[in-house]
């Protein structure tokens, strides 16, 4: 299960990420040629918006979250490591579920009052089933990732 | 007080300090905020889904792809090779090495643990190799890869940029001269540590040394060049910053590829890896923040600070000793990106209000969270430096303290001093 839904993610991930740099490059060539290419500029914010939310939940497969946890070490001591992970966890699937649940909503909202891309004419509330399946990955990730390596950056770029 | 500053005081920090990640802890507080305050919880997970949905965003993860490309491609090595020949000949000169490689790398990534992680690799066993106290080696690199934040192109500051409302070009002009600052001090702070530590060993003689200082420019002229393009590429209005760093990209690629033919697939993949795992882990942190920014701002917070800042002083520059002593407490526990994040909606409203340059303030943020880099107990570089050296947090803690007093020094000078922070987005903007 790991397995297969790290694939899943880095393969979307790699899709996302290559497209909106695809997309950018195009554009600064199509304006270098004074070619109307001003539905790049939407498709990459797309593919971002989509990468950001995939890749974070890959993240949180590999266990690359950025955390402070002053406390945890401490209340992991007084009150053991297991129970301070269970109530972590409980916590994250508790945010998915509320993204899950919302952005759902959101899609539903968007299918009556649909709110539309200038240029491609794209219903933007769909991009909300993206996050509907970043969420689910990272819940399942959450759920499954016991195996993988912990890996947890505590720092941005 | 009201339930939702109620939740923001208490909730969120403890979510925090208990270890849960950074997003989830923002994102859980930002809707419990949302239904005190009684609207309808789609509004938060729009407001979520509207945190990146901002076309400047898009050069984070590609500036990031863009500095593993480099990094896989092999051109730290270069550089610290051009350095090393400028340098090796003074007594103690790998600690200048290791600053002067570090400010040039973080002027291609961005990065600051990146730029530890990549100069440390190569610099930290070398001067090891050479006599010099693994403590100093370690300091010295963790202190170096700092000048990612403030030497641009930087992600904090595009970051920064965004939630301040102000352009990413301004602030990455009003960074380069504090960053030459900055990179000068180190330099001097490194002759001077190396030299008191009694660390100061033979000059270097390594490889290529024969080599003329000329011929490993040439060698690494499509290295050397890449600066120039995004910098230049962006003050000559050629490229917007989001368009700079894919044109970094493809740069990146073609050069890795096929000059310095280091770059196959496998590396590619792991370049493209790493840059979906350092962008998951921020981006989503941007995200959630957008509803924790919204939360702040109907609840008037920054103003309420302000009304109670007013009443210590009206001085600007007292409120930035106070800002500046506040930022160094929090930068102690609190990461670089989140500390920007949470803050600078809170901060950048308190500062206009007394009169305080935006683009002024990004900077002396910019230098808090270098010095939040190397502080413990959270001070990221600190563990990257210990993770390459094999040398306790403790022990490289003792011989950082130098750096971190010519760190302050220059956050001192560029308080007091605006000019020395925007001369240069003045000067840019008059030529346009």
């Amino acid at each position: 299960m790991h397995s297969l839904l790290r694939r899943t993610q880095l393969t979307l991930c790699h899709l996302l990420l290559a497209g909106m740099v695809l997309a950018l490059l195009l554009q600064i060539i199509g304006r270098s040629f004074n070619a109307g290419m001003e539905w790049t500029e939407e498709l990459s914010r797309f593919a971002f918006i989509s990468f950001v939310f995939i890749s974070a939940s890959y993240s949180t497969l590999m266990k690359s979250e950025l955390k402070i946890g002053v406390l945890y070490a401490y209340l992991s001591r007084l009150i053991g490591a297991r129970p301070m992970e269970r109530l972590i966890t409980a916590l994250l699937l508790v945010f998915d579920v509320l993204m899950i649940v919302y952005c759902f909503q959101n899609v539903l909202d968007g299918i009556k009052y649909p709110s539309v891309s200038p240029v491609l004419g794209f219903n933007t509330n769909y991009l909300f089933v993206v996050l509907v399946i970043a969420f689910v990955l990272s819940a399942l990730s959450r759920l499954w990732a016991g195996n993988a390596k912990g890996n947890a950056v505590e720092e941005s770029p | 007080m009201t339930d939702v500053q109620l939740v923001l005081i208490i909730v969120l920090p403890l979510l925090l300090l208990l270890g849960v990640p950074i997003y989830a802890a923002i994102g859980l507080t930002g809707f419990a905020a949302t239904w005190f305050l009684g609207a309808d919880l789609v509004f938060a997970a729009q407001s979520i889904f509207n945190g990146v949905d901002n076309f400047a965003l898009l050069a984070i993860p590609a500036f990031i792809l863009a500095g593993n490309i480099m990094e896989k491609g092999g051109l730290t090595h270069d550089i610290i090779r051009i350095f090393r020949r400028m340098f090796g000949h003074i007594p103690g000169s790998l600690g200048i090495v290791t600053i002067l490689s570090c400010m040039f790398f973080a002027a291609i990534s961005g990065s600051g643990p990146g730029t530890v992680a990549a100069i440390g690799s190569i610099m930290i066993p070398s001067m090891v190799r050479y006599g010099y106290p693994a403590p100093y080696a370690a300091s010295v690199t963790a202190t170096g890869g700092t000048l990612g934040i403030l030497i641009p192109p930087s992600n904090p500051m595009i970051i920064y940029a965004i939630i301040a409302n102000v352009s990413i070009a301004d602030v990455f002009a009003a960074g380069l001269l504090p960053g030459l600052l900055m990179g000068t001090v180190l330099v001097g702070t490194a002759y001077i540590t190396a030299k008191r530590s009694g660390a100061v060993v033979s000059p270097v003689h390594e490889e290529n040394e024969s080599e003329s200082l000329a011929s490993l420019i040439w060698q690494a002229k499509f290295a050397l060049f890449l600066p120039v393009l995004i910098l230049g590429g962006i003050y000559s209005g050629l490229f917007t910053p989001v368009e700079a760093s894919v044109v970094a990209v493809l740069y990146a690629l073609i050069v890795a590829r096929f000059v310095y033919r280091r770059l196959d697939l496998p590396a590619l993949h792991q370049a493209f890896e790493l840059t979906h795992r350092i962008s998951g882990a921020l981006m989503i942190v941007v995200a959630c923040s957008a509803l924790l920014a919204k939360a702040i701002t109907l609840e008037t917070i920054p103003q309420q600070i302000s009304a109670a800042m007013a009443g210590i002083s009206t001085d600007p520059l007292m409120i930035l000793l106070w800002i500046n002593i506040f930022l160094i407490l929090v930068g102690t526990f609190m990461e670089t990106m989140s500390a920007i994040i949470i803050l600078a909606p809170i901060l950048v409203p308190l500062v206009t209000a007394f009169g305080i340059n935006p683009i002024h303030f990004g900077i002396i943020l910019m230098i808090n969270t270098q010095i939040a880099f190397l502080t413990p107990p959270l001070g990221v570089n600190l563990f990257v430096a210990s993770q390459i050296s094999q040398v306790p947090v403790e022990r490289i803690v003792r011989s950082i303290l130098p750096f971190l007093l010519a760190l302050l020094g220059v956050l001192a000078l560029v308080t007091l001093f605006p000019q020395i922070s925007l001369a240069l987005p003045e000067l840019l903007r008059s030529l346009r």
